[in-house]
């Protein structure tokens, strides 16, 4: 009795008597575990979250409803929890993060997307009950779910091999019929899918990403914020062309969800296969590597299919030994590949030097287990070759396949972080290319020199910017990329992002001190690129930051030439009411207002008039 | 109808919780005297008074000393018009409550001895047994009577929270799953393998996990919503837990 008593769970010491379940540091700890209302708080850093109105605010413009408490707020919105007065039933209602002067293509769109989603009748998909604009606010109220959602279960632990294959048939039920119906989720992730006390799946938010995937830059340029946390479960073929994937990408996305429930973890870079990390059939192994296919091809085609298997795996015994092994096997086969691939860059990198043959001959096993490949390169690297050569060629092998583990590994054994390739590349211009951003958070961690360029002068924040990746773009920025590094032809970042219609990133790199007249070698500057693409936004950004009116670019035209070349009349009208010349004479020796009445610009012609009138 | 509300009636009238508390209303009385304010006092008293008891004890009083100085402490509190004007800075109960009982206390004993405390008076109902029962497995361990105080402080807002968690599972019919998953309401193992807990209640095992979910969440909420009751300002919440957590 007088015996210290410990907490299993927390360690704290417990007065004599009291049962390790009351252990009360443990129950006060309840108290200060951080809440995920609606699990919707992860936000890109750097981005500002949209401020979303306290339940107060919305009261006056929904009569309907009796506003009862914020349950969550994201990049798509804030959701409240509300009564229904004349039904007195509790609903969610979701106000949309769009600025209320969204457009009328914006409204359409809404309307049109949202009639779909309210058609969806499905018992394992949050029914749709209204939608439309109240006090200038997009909002869709829905079914309130009272339980949790799988992040949440994900993280609290629990979940059984058994329960996450039933979960996993029910998200399968909904897909499928979502699917035939036409719609696709686009964001799929343990977030959206809701469990309520019965224990049964509701995805919530089908089509969100598609009413308000158009208007992400919009919603960046207002300050709205966008979430940026899901790419993990993002298809490939979705996070090159996010608005133009078929169902395959929730598919993906449904595979990423299956791995973490089972495993409770994601399956970034090489993952091992399920039944390695716990107890469960070996035959699942295959179904998840299935539907985390990269090629949508090779993947599942439909959401019942994925049933079908898991059902079938289900309720059939597990395979004898022998077969077990053959699936092993083959479970390991699939995962093997890279690892070939980074022995082959081994093998070509050791013919290159001979010095390293030494180190190949005791390590050439390492093939034949593929789960210990990093820890196999890690080991011949750390045989004292770290910066000779070619060798070090695995770091950029591991960066360019987003291999944290192996990059790691590969660091910690002393390999050079910023050893450069062949054309001068380096591990993280490689894993910035692949958008990689933990293995970029890394790399910057381990000292990678941020603002180093391959042999072309393409840096990694030239990348960041052209690809759009606000998230990495950000990250090489914080830790002192330089946002005025000039690349191939003289381009710059800015010139890039702007190039690339990425105007959250010319923001970025403007409140991050990029010069605003760095034209490159043609003379095209950033308010040159501007003009003549209609970019609005940015002509106005560029305009407040003192870009300069009447630079002459490629061929000696000024913005504003090109702006009426181009026929952008918002542009017309910024440059003129800045105090642009008209008068400068572009290529064909015409000064813009010549051009505007020589191409018919009607409209245009008011714009010249009211500025010399001044 | 596949949704349950575990809302309850007092969340619904006041979908801004916390906005007056107990506290601040005690101290927005500023020396007026309002009856509003006597009500507040008086039912944190009655929540509060067993780690006055303990440091009372700890102090180096007898049992009966320590009840009847318990009682004169509260009785002499309760009493007072002016709490608010009496320290208005103090943005906590707890603090305020503790730099009290350790003044009177100082009071007290340069007072003769033998001069019978508070008036005979008995503003809360003390379980005597309940009171030396809950001392007694106090450990031995050197605590001074302040940190046995705020160590009694954090058990007592577990203990009223967790009461208010079981009145509002009971209010809903539910007691039995109150009962059966309060054990494993920490995350702690509880012997009983969840399948076994999740047939007992005639649930499937993913219903279990969300319903404990929601348990801890609603017990989450009525942690904070009492810490609250005690502070001036309700968003100094979490600070308060973790001086809570750092007491235990």
């Amino acid at each position: 009795m007088n015996q210290p008593n410990r907490c299993p769970r927390c360690g704290g010491s417990l007065a004599p008597g009291t049962a390790p379940e009351a252990c009360p540091k443990c129950l006060i700890g309840i108290g200060l575990e951080k809440t995920e209302p609606g699990g919707e708080t992860r936000t890109s850093h750097g981005i500002p979250r949209w401020n979303a109105p306290a339940p107060e605010e919305i009261a006056a413009d929904f009569p309907q409803l009796e506003i009862l408490e914020v349950l969550g707020q994201g990049g798509m919105g804030v959701v409240y929890k509300a009564r229904q007065k004349s039904l007195d039933r509790l609903v969610a209602l979701k106000i949309l993060a769009v600025p209320s002067d969204a457009g009328p293509a914006f409204a359409e769109r809404f309307a049109r997307e949202a009639r779909a989603l309210a058609s969806l009748s499905h018992p394992s998909i949050v029914t749709v009950y209204d939608f439309g604009e109240s006090g200038g606010r997009y909002f869709l109220s829905m079914e309130y779910v009272d339980g949790a959602n799988l992040h949440q279960l994900i993280h609290e632990g629990e979940i059984t091999p058994r329960q996450a294959l039933q979960l996993v048939t029910q998200i399968c039920d909904a897909l499928q019929f979502a699917h035939d119906s036409g719609v696709v989720h686009r964001d799929i992730k343990p977030e959206n899918i809701l469990v309520d006390q019965q224990g049964r799946v509701k995805i919530a938010d089908f089509g969100l990403a598609r009413i308000m995937g158009k208007s992400t830059d919009e919603l960046r340029l207002t300050g709205a914020g966008q979430v940026m946390g899901t790419a993990h479960y993002m298809a490939p073929e979705q996070i090159e062309k996010p608005l133009e994937v078929d169902h395959r990408a929730d598919i993906y996305s449904l595979g990423v969800v299956f791995y973490e429930l089972l495993t409770g973890e994601l399956p970034l870079g090489r993952f091992q296969p399920p039944s390695k990390k716990i107890q469960v059939d070996v035959r699942i192994d295959e179904v998840v590597m299935k539907t985390l296919e990269k090629e949508p091809r090779l993947r599942y085609q439909t959401a019942s299919e994925i049933k079908t298997d898991v059902e079938g795996i289900s309720s059939s015994p597990p395979p004898s030994k022998k077969d077990d092994d053959t699936k092993i096997y083959a479970a390991a086969f699939n995962f093997g590949w890279p690892a070939v691939a980074i022995i082959v860059t081994l093998v070509l990198a050791a013919l290159a030097i001979p010095v390293a043959l030494l180190l190949l001959r005791s390590d050439g096993h390492g093939a034949i287990v593929p789960s210990t490949e990093s820890v196999a390169i890690g080991r011949s690297a750390s045989a004292g070759v770290s910066s000779s050569g070619g060798l070090d060629a695995p770091l950029i092998q591991a960066a360019a396949r987003g291999n944290v583990d192996g990059v790691e590994i590969l660091l910690d054994n002393g390999i050079s972080v910023n050893f450069q390739g062949p054309g001068g590349t380096t591990a993280l211009i490689e894993a910035v290319d692949a958008r990689r951003i933990e293995v970029v958070e890394l790399l910057l961690d381990r000292g990678a020199n941020v603002n180093a360029a391959n042999s072309m002068g393409v840096t990694p924040i030239l990348i960041a910017a052209s690809q759009g990746n606000f998230e990495i773009a950000n990250a090489l920025l914080d830790r002192g990329a330089n946002a005025n590094a000039s690349g191939p032809d003289g381009t710059t970042a800015l010139i890039q992002a702007i190039d690339g219609g990425h105007d959250a990133i010319v923001e970025l790199l403007i409140s991050r001190g990029a010069n605003v007249n760095h034209a490159d070698e043609r003379g095209a500057a950033p308010l040159h690129l501007a003009a003549s693409a209609g970019r609005t936004f940015v002509a106005e950004l560029l305009v407040a930051r003192g870009a300069n009116l009447n630079a002459q670019g490629p061929g000696g035209d000024t913005p504003l030439i090109l702006a009426v070349r181009e026929n952008h009349g918002k542009i017309v009208r910024i440059l003129l009411d800045a105090g642009a010349n008209p008068n400068v004479r572009g290529r064909n020796g015409r000064t813009a207002l010549e051009l505007a009445a020589a191409e018919g610009r009607e409209q245009m012609l008011p714009l010249f008039r009211k500025n010399e009138a001044r | 109808m596949s949704t349950t509300d575990n809302t309850t009636p007092e969340d619904r009238r006041h979908p801004a919780r916390f906005n007056t508390t107990r506290w601040s209303v005690i101290q927005a009385a500023a020396g007026e005297d309002s009856a509003a304010a006597r009500d507040a006092l008086a039912t944190l008293c009655e929540s509060y008074w067993y780690p006055v008891y303990a440091f009372v004890r700890r102090s180096g009083c007898d049992p009966d000393e320590a009840r009847d100085l318990t009682q004169g402490f509260f009785a002499r509190l309760l009493e007072k018009r002016d709490i608010g004007s009496a320290d208005p800075v103090r943005g906590r109960f707890r603090g305020f409550l503790l730099g009290s009982v350790r003044h009177f206390l100082s009071n007290e004993r340069d007072r003769a001895r033998a001069l019978k405390r508070g008036g005979g008076q008995s503003p809360l109902s003390i379980d005597q047994t309940d009171a030396e029962g809950r001392y007694a497995i106090e450990p031995a361990d050197p605590a001074t009577p302040e940190t046995l105080f705020m160590r009694h402080w954090a058990l007592t807002v577990i203990d009223v929270s967790m009461q208010r968690l079981a009145e509002e599972y009971a209010g809903q019919g539910k007691q039995e799953i109150f009962e059966k998953l309060r054990p494993a309401l920490t995350g702690a193992d509880t012997g009983t393998p969840r399948r076994e807990m999740a047939a007992e209640l005639g649930m499937s095992e993913t219903a279990l996990n969300v319903v404990l979910h929601r348990m801890r969440r609603r017990f989450r909420h009525k942690l904070k919503e009492e810490v609250a009751q005690t502070l001036a300002d309700p968003g100094d919440t979490d600070d308060e837990l973790g001086h809570l957590m750092a007491a235990l």
